[in-house]
């Protein structure tokens, strides 16, 4: 059995601890990132590391001071720095004397001998058979996760009492937490839709923004400074095609068979962006003209400062914003990120926006 | 044909093969003058500010040779020069971001190189890219580079055991080499009277025996190198001190360094780490490398 922790990211804490729970081990999740999260990853990471590794590491620091002992962490092979994490932050936390094991969790095609060895140690003395039970309930708790988020970034513009909707929202993964079969895993995500559905609503119709960028960024509302709420309660639906659940079907599951297929953003990002630049950048090209096809408001761009797959998407996403006229809001945020300053700029975005809405009316109604 | 060649990123590193791939297909390579401050000030009005210093160089270089008499200009898109390893993403982005900040005023041959290709498919590319290139030559020029490249990297020119300490200056070839952008610190380190090494100085072996001290692979070809180097260093005493160049925001390096930094503290060869941009300036530059070579020459006093 082992104590074991892993970062967070968003409500990944979920699925994670049900599947690790499942197995035996006495799973210790990180306490909620906090400033002294980011105090601690930023006093021992390295100084340009990007936001990600830096609070990963304190959520092991924090872990680790809670007598955890094996650490659990993903991999990659490049060109984002991301692949690299696990090893750098091993080195920090064995140079800061803690005492502990990493599993690293490579991409399986390439790596079936690391993954597989992985495997076999989170399952310890349980069957093959268990571990892919306890692995599926993980995937359907994450999606289950996902489809509540979205349904909430949905109905946050749209009902009045905006804190109530957070209330649910906090009460419905709390029940995706709590339940131990499938089958309760769905009754909890049907309860929170419908719960959500019923609750009282203004009558317009909201303007809509595209999220777009980094992963880690998009799913970590402690690392974006929780963006989509903020977003939501001026009024704004907050529209995201980054999932961490389609994430994993894609790149780990097909990329595994054989048969991942070119995405739509990645198709549509290629007259201006025409490869894969690492992380996400392609995709948040893609997601812009996406967004100007599709006749959204706005699009809003998030990623750790000096992000490099971003920062090359960036220069793109102005020009084609530009030429579609589409107001583009671009956040490179990281531990000196104010809250003040970033809710003006925010405040500022959807003044824009809702101005460029009446306007578009004004000429519909002549 | 008259074609552009910015004196800027791996022109650095791979210039002998690029001159004579043009030549030997019939263009005129127009190799940009070295960095200026014109230059440096022309791209940082083309990019985006959190771009790192040599991409923005770089941009310097294209619009200066925009404004020159030419006919196309060469800007590969480089996945990799490795199997399974990469260099950083900008580089996969260069072409979308050069034709986006100069738009269609010159015609751009970006040719994408991937050197973990065959030899026939890295032909084929060649062929579809630039479709000025006549099939036969450009085979033939294609194997006297493939010669030429691997000769480059033989070399690895033995460093002559001059007086002196030797101080390994270790970074990616252009921030090494651009000595705009380094304020000419081999020259300011040859003055002070030291053996400059840098990583061609280092053989192919050397750096894959340095680089077997990583716990995992990096993917990176040039931190590798970097990486493999300063272990090097490590393990045989190869350097007396050891001097990082980075530039500011870059990616892998930010990785690199850290790894490095961990493993320095534990042994006794000097470490500095110098961070470039923009901003940087020559006279603080300058007092920090004089007073790590003054703490080296030291050491052997006290």
């Amino acid at each position: 059995m082992l104590k074991i922790a892993f970062p967070h990211l968003g409500y990944c804490a979920i699925p994670l601890r049900a599947m690790l729970a499942r197995l035996g081990h006495e799973v210790v999740v990180p306490p909620p990132i906090s400033r002294k999260t980011i105090d601690l990853g930023t006093r021992y990471g390295p100084e340009f590391a990007c936001y990600p590794l830096k609070l990963g590491l304190g959520n092991f620091i924090e872990a680790l001071e809670m007598g955890v002992d094996t650490l659990l962490m993903g991999g990659g092979i490049g060109p984002c720095r991301f692949g690299y994490y696990a090893q750098v932050q091993k080195e920090i936390l064995a140079s800061l004397g803690y005492k502990f094991r990493m599993i690293v969790i490579e991409p399986p095609l390439g790596h079936a001998r690391q993954v597989l060895a992985a495997a076999r140690e989170l399952k310890g003395k349980e069957s093959w058979l268990a571990l892919a039970e306890a692995a599926w309930l993980a995937l359907f708790k994450l999606r289950a996760c996902d489809d509540i988020h979205r349904a909430c970034l949905y109905w946050r513009p749209r009902v009045v009492d905006k804190t109530g909707l957070s209330r649910l929202y906090k009460k419905a993964l709390a029940a995706v937490d709590r339940a131990e079969t499938p089958g309760a895993v769905r009754e909890a995500r049907a309860a929170a839709l419908a719960a959500m559905e019923k609750l009282p609503q203004n009558a317009v119709v909201p303007p809509r923004v595209a999220l777009v960028g980094e992963v880690y960024l998009l799913a970590e509302p402690a690392a974006n400074l929780y963006i989509e709420e903020k977003l939501g309660n001026m009024g704004i639906e907050v529209v995201r095609h980054v999932w961490i659940s389609e994430w994993l079907k894609v790149n780990i599951f097909l990329d595994f068979l054989r048969l991942r297929r070119r995405e739509q953003a990645e198709k549509l990002a290629r007259p201006h962006l025409s490869c894969f630049v690492g992380g996400h950048g392609q995709h948040s090209v893609g997601e812009t003209v996406k967004a100007a096809r599709d006749g959204l408001d706005g699009v809003v761009h998030v990623y750790p400062f000096t992000c490099t797959p971003e920062i090359v998407a960036r220069g793109i996403m102005h020009k084609i914003a530009a030429k579609h006229g589409l107001p583009l809001a671009c956040f490179s945020l990281d531990e000196h990120s104010g809250e003040a300053g970033f809710v003006t700029r925010l405040e500022a975005f959807a003044d824009i926006i809702r101005a460029n809405r009446s306007k578009k009316e004004a000429v519909r109604h002549g | 044909m008259r074609v552009g060649l910015p004196r800027a990123l791996l022109y650095f590193k791979y210039y002998p093969v690029l001159e004579q791939l043009f030549r030997s297909n019939g263009w005129e390579p127009v190799v940009s003058t070295p960095t200026n401050k014109r230059k440096l000030e022309q791209g940082l009005a083309l990019c985006e500010d959190e771009v790192c210093l040599p991409v923005k160089v770089m941009m310097g270089h294209v619009r200066s040779l925009a404004e020159q008499d030419i006919d196309a200009l060469f800007v590969p898109r480089v996945v990799s020069l490795e199997r399974k390893r990469y260099i950083c993403p900008k580089f996969l982005g260069l072409p979308d971001m050069v034709r986006c900040s100069l738009g269609n005023e010159i015609p751009l041959i970006s040719p994408t190189v991937n050197l973990s290709w065959s030899r026939l498919k890295i032909w084929q590319e060649g062929l579809k890219s630039c479709n000025c290139l006549k099939p036969w030559r450009w085979w033939l020029s294609l194997n006297s580079a493939a010669r030429i490249h691997r000769r480059h990297l033989q070399a690895g020119e033995p460093v002559s055991p001059g007086g002196g300490k030797r101080v390994a200056v270790l970074g990616h070839c252009y921030n090494i080499y651009d000595e705009y952008v380094n304020f000419g610190l081999l020259n300011t380190l040859a003055q002070l009277g030291v053996t400059v090494l840098t990583v061609e100085n280092f053989t192919r072996e050397q750096i894959e025996e340095g680089a077997r001290g990583l716990s995992k692979d990096l993917f990176w070809s040039y931190g590798r190198d970097v990486v493999g180097a300063a272990f090097y260093c490590l393990a045989r005493g190869a350097a007396d001190g050891v001097i990082l160049v980075a530039s500011f925001g870059c990616g892998p390096d930010s990785l690199i360094i850290e790894i490095i930094q961990q493993r320095f503290a534990r042994f006794d060869i000097p470490l500095m780490c110098l961070t470039l941009d923009e901003h940087a300036a020559d006279t603080g530059l300058v007092t920090r490398v004089e007073a790590f070579v003054d703490m080296l020459n030291w050491r052997d006093v006290c």
